[in-house]
């Protein structure tokens, strides 16, 4: 009878031991499949945000790529032909003796020396708008909307209650996103009003941007556009995002929102 | 010296028990320079274990009362224990924790003065105090889970460490319950649960020795 109880004590225990054993292998178990499955899940995330930022990249480059061959197209078809033109224009000046065509001859060459000065001073604004040097950005967004309604083939109204100081760079991306924004209702949506607004503080600038063209049918080809990757591309650098509006319809609605200037770790990096 | 008496089998397991410690401690000491705050604070529960074998060991040797040491050893070990979950649970209240481990020392206290006295195994005072460790590395867990960024566990040594508290306590829980009325049983019962202890007792010097091992994720 003593044995049995033993061996009955002992099974007890092992039992017990060995029950409660396996209930703590049970939970480090499941902590380690969840574990496993979160970080499966953070890697997937971060492929996926490399490869967001490769395309980005992408489009920054050949947004580069492209601008280079606009001016050199620019300078080689333009400024380059008409100093070609003004130096045989020169070449006559010399070898003619006529005084009348002497005269003629000189003022052609000056005209094509003036047209040329205005077609350096176009390419070289393009690079760097004067007018967002010298005024800033409200000011050159402001001149863009006046010059497209001067047109008379689109009405641009812009409304500004934004009051702050904006890092340079920063006000040359927004400069260029507005640019890219009118260019491309001009080009494809067939608007014939565009409103724009641009609000905030002193941390951060937002802007909005609605017209009533034929909008975004779809909105992952509009995202695969170069030019929204650009635009993308360049809220990103200014740690800002991109939000498409609810109804894309009747028209495009956009509002972005970025930083004001670099953050202390921008500048560190 | 029949090597089948259960005694001589019995101090066989004691002998290896009490030198598994060496194991852990040997790694901490070896990687002393390269250990983080948190592994220093584990090298110092490791240490503890190593004394409190050792004093009971040599005091067994010489045929000397031996488990007073263990009173004194368990509000040590809730203290060490304390100065590595603090470390690491950082979404619970400190006071809180605190509140909780001075009730359970004063407990293993009040269980020496009026329970199990100086000449008794202190079991109630040890599983009081795997109860409240099983209770923090489940709190540890729990903090993990909440957390939005994983962390690569194989080479975080608070999680080997937490892993061998969980398992070693659940399972040495039951026979620390039992533990006082075993030593009236059979020598067969006593026996298989010194072994188990002792197969316990190899899994946490086990996860010590990898959280003393590992590199600190930084």
């Amino acid at each position: 009878m003593g044995e049995t109880a033993d061996i009955t004590n002992i099974e007890l225990l092992l039992a017990g031991m060995l029950g409660m054993f396996l209930l703590a292998l049970g939970v480090v178990f499941f902590f380690l499949a969840y574990q496993r499955r979160i970080i499966k899940q953070q890697k997937e995330h971060q492929a996926k945000e490399a490869e967001y930022q490769q395309q980005l990249m992408r489009a920054n480059l050949l947004s580069q790529e492209k601008e280079r061959n606009r001016i050199g197209k620019d300078l080689h078809d333009g400024v380059g032909a008409m100093l070609s033109t003004s130096k045989l224009y020169f070449r006559h000046l010399e070898q003619d003796g006529n005084p009348e065509k002497f005269q003629e001859l000189k003022e052609k060459a000056m005209d094509l020396l003036e047209e040329t000065m205005t077609s350096v001073r176009r390419v070289s604004h393009d690079l760097k708008p004067v007018v967002l040097e010298r005024l800033g950005l409200v000011e050159a967004i402001a001149n863009m909307a006046d010059q497209l309604s001067e047109s008379g083939a689109i009405k641009v109204c812009f409304k500004n209650s934004w009051r702050g100081q904006m890092d340079k760079e920063y006000e040359l991306n927004w400069f260029r996103i507005v640019q890219e924004l009118l260019n491309n209702t001009i080009k494809h949506s067939g608007a014939t009003e565009v409103y724009m607004e641009l609000f905030g503080d002193q941390e951060q600038v937002q802007f909005s941007y609605h017209d009533n063209g034929v909008g975004l049918t779809n909105k992952s080809t509009a995202k695969a556009g170069l030019g929204m990757q650009n635009i993308v591309s360049r809220l990103s650098l200014m740690q800002g995002e991109l939000r498409y509006g609810e109804n894309q319809e009747n028209g495009i609605s956009l509002t972005m929102k970025a930083a004001t200037g670099p953050t202390n770790n921008d500048r560190e990096e | 010296m029949d090597g089948s008496n259960p005694f001589i089998k019995l101090e066989v397991w004691l002998k290896v028990s009490y030198f598994l410690i060496y194991i852990p401690l040997l790694i901490g000491l070896f990687r002393l320079k390269k250990l983080s705050p948190l592994q220093v604070r584990i090298l110092v529960i490791v240490g503890l274990s190593f004394l409190n074998d050792t004093l009971t060991y040599v005091l067994r040797i010489r045929v000397e009362p031996n488990l007073w040491v263990y009173h004194v050893f368990v509000p040590v070990l809730i203290w060490a224990m304390y100065r590595v979950y603090v470390m690491s649970l950082t979404s619970f209240s400190i006071n809180l924790m605190r509140w909780i481990l001075g009730l359970v020392v004063l407990f293993s206290i009040l269980n020496t003065l009026f329970l199990q006295s100086m000449d008794i195994f202190n079991s109630n005072a040890i599983v009081a105090s795997g109860i409240l460790f099983i209770l923090l590395s489940l709190l540890y867990f729990y903090e993990l889970i909440g957390q939005k960024k994983a962390q690569d566990y194989r080479i975080t040594p608070m999680m080997w460490f937490n892993i061998g508290v969980l398992l070693h306590y659940s399972g040495t829980m039951v026979l620390f319950f039992f533990v006082n009325s075993l030593r009236e049983q059979s020598v067969d019962i006593m026996l298989a649960s010194w072994v188990l202890n002792m197969v316990f007792t190899g899994v946490l010097i086990g996860f010590y020795s990898t959280a003393l091992w590992v590199k600190q994720q930084t």
